[in-house]
């Protein structure tokens, strides 16, 4: 184990960034490479040098055009798994594969032609993606490379890659991991959350070509798997925070919509998927209040607050007033849809 | 050889897992009581445990994990002492441990 001053258990720090980044982007052998992104990503984490793990640790891997790659973990641990599906190739029988394929390309879609970005580092960054990962993983998870999916347990969770919003949500993990950096922790962390909550229903409203009105404002509709006498429509609700379940198994959901109910205790690393209802619901407010379709103008509006005025430590009234100056240069409308939704929810 | 230096046998192991996208929807945690185990089932637990190595495993691990990582609280109970770790998904954990939680979640199933 390292037993330099400020190294955490684990990790040494004594080889520097710059030679790290080379080994892993470069090194032949793939453990190697795999050992180096770590020690990078603690590196960054701990030291504040995000940019260390976000500008080159994928260098080699931009591609300029939409590629999706999906891999088969067997039900194991190991990551990337088996690659079972590259970018053209046809449908096969495996569900989990052709959605994780589908849906990734949906969001890539979204992105480039809605936001005019270029995958999640906006420079053609390969989606890879893992399905069948472990056993019974009632999960998915951005690991800041690559999309990871559980099958669920089939008792509680369905397949985790059977929502695109939930892929759309995974995957702006990934943009926000490249432009804002969010810290995962407290309000900063509840904005990540937030900000894929809010792109990944918006993915789903351009696929479905819904309006503000029609849409369903939900995230994961379908993923719990119903039972009698409950209430498992979705893992979180826009429209309505706090409403999303409500089952003797499951708890009931305790999203706030507003600061008034603000939880502020240790848990979910500060609140980080309970605090996002309330900007969620703002965004839900602001869009609503604008009507037509919400990627056109509420979307862009957030989009532009995450990619060039939010940072690492961003807290609500950041976000609040970053989309406020925003709305402005879409018009009175739009300054005023905005400025009320973040009234509304106490902001 | 005396048999006094064969590691007692866990009496009890329960897994929890919590967090992950659908945080904080409440996940049952799961018990598994040794002595209520057929042979063939206590044998492989044994290995599991001995392979995951729990003792020698930091209580949490330093990493803050991935955007909605699951988080994984596994513990292994003998009959005078009882040890916890902490992991995530991604935070370098050592994939034995993944072995025994996944164990105590599908034996319960």
């Amino acid at each position: 184990m390292c037993q330099h001053a400020g190294c955490p258990p684990h990790v040494c720090f004594i080889i520097p960034p710059h030679m790290m980044e080379h080994v892993a982007t470069n090194a032949s052998d793939p453990t190697m490479r795999k050992r180096a992104l770590h020690n990078l990503y603690h590196q960054g984490q701990l030291r504040g040098m995000r940019a260390s793990m976000n500008q080159f640790a994928f260098a080699g891997l931009g591609t300029g055009t939409k590629q999706r790659t999906v891999y088969d973990a067997q039900h194991g641990g190991d990551l990337p798994g088996t690659l079972v599906r590259s970018e053209g190739q046809p449908d096969g029988q495996d569900v989990a594969v052709n959605e994780a394929y589908a849906y990734a390309g949906q969001t890539y879609d979204f992105y480039l032609e809605v936001m005019k970005r270029n995958s999640v580092d906006d420079k053609g960054m390969r989606l890879d993606s893992t399905v069948h990962y472990s056993t019974d993983y009632d999960n998915a998870f951005w690991n800041g490379q690559q999309m990871v999916y559980g099958d669920g347990d089939g008792e509680i969770f369905d397949r985790f890659t059977k929502c695109l919003d939930v892929i759309g949500h995974e995957l702006t993990h990934g943009v926000t991991q490249f432009t804002a950096g969010l810290t995962y922790s407290s309000q900063s962390g509840a904005l990540n959350e937030s900000f894929s909550d809010v792109f990944g229903s918006l993915i789903k409203q351009y696929a479905a070509g819904d309006t503000a009105d029609t849409a369903d404002w939900l995230i994961g509709e379908g993923l719990l798997i119903p039972k009698a006498g409950t209430n498992r429509t979705a893992l979180r609700s826009l429209k309505a925070p706090g409403t999303a379940y409500d089952d003797p198994t499951l708890g009931k959901d305790p999203q706030p919509a507003t600061m008034k109910d603000y939880y502020s205790g240790p848990d979910d690393n500060y609140g980080v998927h309970i605090n996002s209802g309330i900007p969620n619901h703002a965004f839900y407010l602001a869009a609503t209040a604008l009507g037509g379709q919400a990627w056109e103008t509420a979307g862009p509006i957030w989009y532009e607050a995450l990619t060039t005025r939010l940072q690492l430590w961003s807290e609500f009234k950041d976000a609040a007033a970053a989309t406020r100056d925003v709305a402005r240069k879409y018009g009175d409308a739009a300054t005023k849809a905005v400025d009320d939704a973040w009234t509304a929810v106490g902001l | 050889m005396s048999t006094d230096q064969t590691p007692a046998p866990p009496v009890l192991i329960e897994c929890q897992r919590q967090g992950g996208m659908a945080f904080p929807l409440r996940r049952p945690k799961i018990s598994v009581e040794v002595a209520g185990l057929d042979a063939a089932d206590r044998q492989a637990l044994l290995h599991l445990v001995q392979a995951a190595d729990l003792a020698s495993q930091p209580a949490a691990f330093p990493a803050p994990g991935h955007p909605d990582a699951l988080e994984t609280q596994l513990t292994v109970a003998w009959p005078d002492h009882s040890t916890t770790v902490h992991f995530r998904d991604g935070d370098g954990h050592p994939a034995p441990l993944d072995e025994l939680a996944g164990w105590v979640l599908r034996h319960k199933r």
